[in-house]
């Protein structure tokens, strides 16, 4: 009975799963290498094309990812005296350096293909449009910087490491008060990378928001 | 009895009425910098639109001295140049002046023997042309104090402690960017003579036959009054200038305050070089003094000890 129907479903089914259904036999061995080294391909690709992506130049293929990357050129943060410079990614996707954080950077790279689609769209692919939806952008990535804390910036950055002595009095009394109320670096840092959206610059011109970048 | 020696350069005016002053030798020595502040009124540095800190400054109660001694000198350089200064890139100074140095170094020594206080301020000439607003005085240097603090007080003036002689400037005073009135000279608002709410003014200038300035400032600023100046001296050793002043911890006058153990006085300096008038002139930040006082951690404090 069970053999009758053994055959009928393996009529049904295609070749593969038929195969998967009914593996051939093979050694431990053989299992055990295919399985790890299959891993190694899966991992591997994983991590090759997470990297692959992360890469400034793979980000800047979209035109439209030549304005903020210009204006970051032109920052601290890409060129400086001892040649540290951070590129997109190391902001925008980065994890915060702990092990099981990987999840949060995959997630953001899911996200990314948003960035796709608006390529697609056109939505940002000109300066206008950019400056059009700057503030929105900006906002974004704001706001998630806040909510973890500023860990994109403080994969460089710690108070912990900071030298009080190296920095002028008025940065020092910052970020003295800056710990004793538990702020975190994007709320005083405000476009340390890019331009600051305008509507932003007005805010700020009308006693708003502060930002120090 | 008010005598008062003429503050010609090099010329010293001798007379038994006035107290020596201390072998300066021995005098703690204190490095400020006089910078060029242009057109940065009270209101500015208290608008958190312009000036990022406004919130330090009234939450935390700190002071400019505690942010900005050490760049003070870029601040006048970024000032005096027109670079856009503060959270709101303002161009502090419209016209900015290319000639002249943004800051000056400078130092200051204090003393007391129990009847008088004396001060000894020492700069470099700054380089710079004239000029040419004040035309009887090349050179002026003022200081500015208020009635001072009991620990744990607080000053008559609200952010004296804090801002120093900022108390008295405003965006509406002469030459500032919102001036609607050319005669309109420093203030302080809500000033009152008699609780104490002005800030004691002397000043030595270089004209020849100019004498010391002994004023305050009040709702306006007066330049005359005081009793407590025994006592200004000015001159040029080489590229150096070294201005003194006596004045008695007395006072007596209008306008002047009474300077007493015990208190914390907020002070701060000004020098008007190259015949400058109103808002062209170097200031320094807030300091403070004390008469044989400590006080622990506060970088700005000044202990004027008996000699």
């Amino acid at each position: 009975m069970a053999d009758t129907q053994d055959n009928k479903s393996t009529n049904e089914d295609s070749g593969l799963i038929n195969r998967l259904k009914n593996p051939p036999k093979c050694s431990m061995l053989r299992m055990i290498v295919i399985g790890v080294l299959g891993g190694i391909v899966i991992w591997g690709g994983l991590n090759t094309g997470m990297e692959y992506t992360n890469r400034s130049e793979f980000c800047t293929s979209c035109h439209e990812m030549q304005i903020p990357f210009n204006e970051l050129k032109q920052t601290v943060h890409y060129k400086n005296r001892s040649g540290a410079a951070a590129q997109c990614a190391d902001c925008h996707v980065a994890s915060s350096k702990t092990p099981t954080d990987y999840m949060f950077k995959a997630f953001q790279k899911i996200l990314a293909a948003r960035d796709v689609i608006g390529h697609i769209k056109g939505t940002i692919d000109t300066p206008e449009k950019f400056e059009a939806h700057r503030y929105t952008m900006a906002q974004r990535v704001w706001e998630r910087l806040k909510e973890r804390d500023s860990k994109e910036c403080r994969n460089c950055h710690d108070f912990k490491y900071m030298d009080p002595d190296k920095q002028k009095d008025r940065s020092a009394v910052k970020h003295e008060g800056a710990v004793e109320d538990g702020k975190t670096c994007i709320e005083c840092h405000k476009g340390v990378s890019h331009h600051l959206p305008k509507e932003y610059l007005e805010q700020l011109k009308q006693g708003g928001e502060k930002s120090e970048g | 009895m008010k005598k008062i020696a003429l503050a010609v350069m090099g010329v010293f005016v001798a007379s038994g009425a006035f107290a020596a002053e201390p072998d300066w030798s021995k005098v703690t020595e204190r490095k400020i910098k006089l910078f060029y502040p242009g057109q940065s009124g009270l209101e500015w540095i208290m608008n958190k639109a312009d000036h990022s800190a406004v919130p330090d400054i009234v939450d935390k109660k700190r002071a400019c001295s505690k942010c900005h001694e050490g760049d003070a000198n870029e601040v006048g350089d970024k000032i005096i140049k027109g670079n856009p200064a503060g959270n709101s890139k303002t161009q502090l100074e419209p016209k900015p002046i290319s000639d002249r140095a943004g800051w000056v170094p400078a130092t200051f020594k204090m003393a007391h023997d129990g009847q008088n206080l004396y001060v000894r301020v020492e700069w470099e000439q700054p380089k710079g042309g004239s000029f040419g607003m004040d035309k009887k005085n090349d050179v002026k240097l003022a200081m500015m104090f208020d009635g001072g603090f009991a620990d744990g007080g607080a000053p008559a003036i609200e952010l004296a402690e804090r801002a120093g002689c900022w108390v008295t400037c405003h965006n509406d005073l002469r030459s500032m960017k919102d001036a609607k009135d050319d005669k309109k000279t420093k203030y302080i608002k809500g000033a009152a003579l008699d609780g104490g709410k002005f800030m004691d003014l002397i000043q030595w200038r270089s004209g020849k036959g100019e004498k010391p300035v002994d004023g305050y400032i009040a709702d306006k600023r007066v330049m005359e009054g005081g009793k407590g100046l025994v006592k200004a001296e000015g001159k040029k050793e080489g590229n150096k200038w070294v201005v003194t002043f006596t004045r008695t911890l007395a006072g007596g006058g209008t306008g002047d305050h009474k300077i007493e153990p015990g208190k914390i006085y907020d002070f701060g300096f000004a020098l008007h070089d190259g015949g400058a008038e109103a808002r062209y002139h170097y200031v320094s930040l807030n300091y403070q003094f004390g008469l044989d006082k400590t006080v622990e951690g506060v970088k700005y404090y000044y202990n004027v000890v008996k000699q």
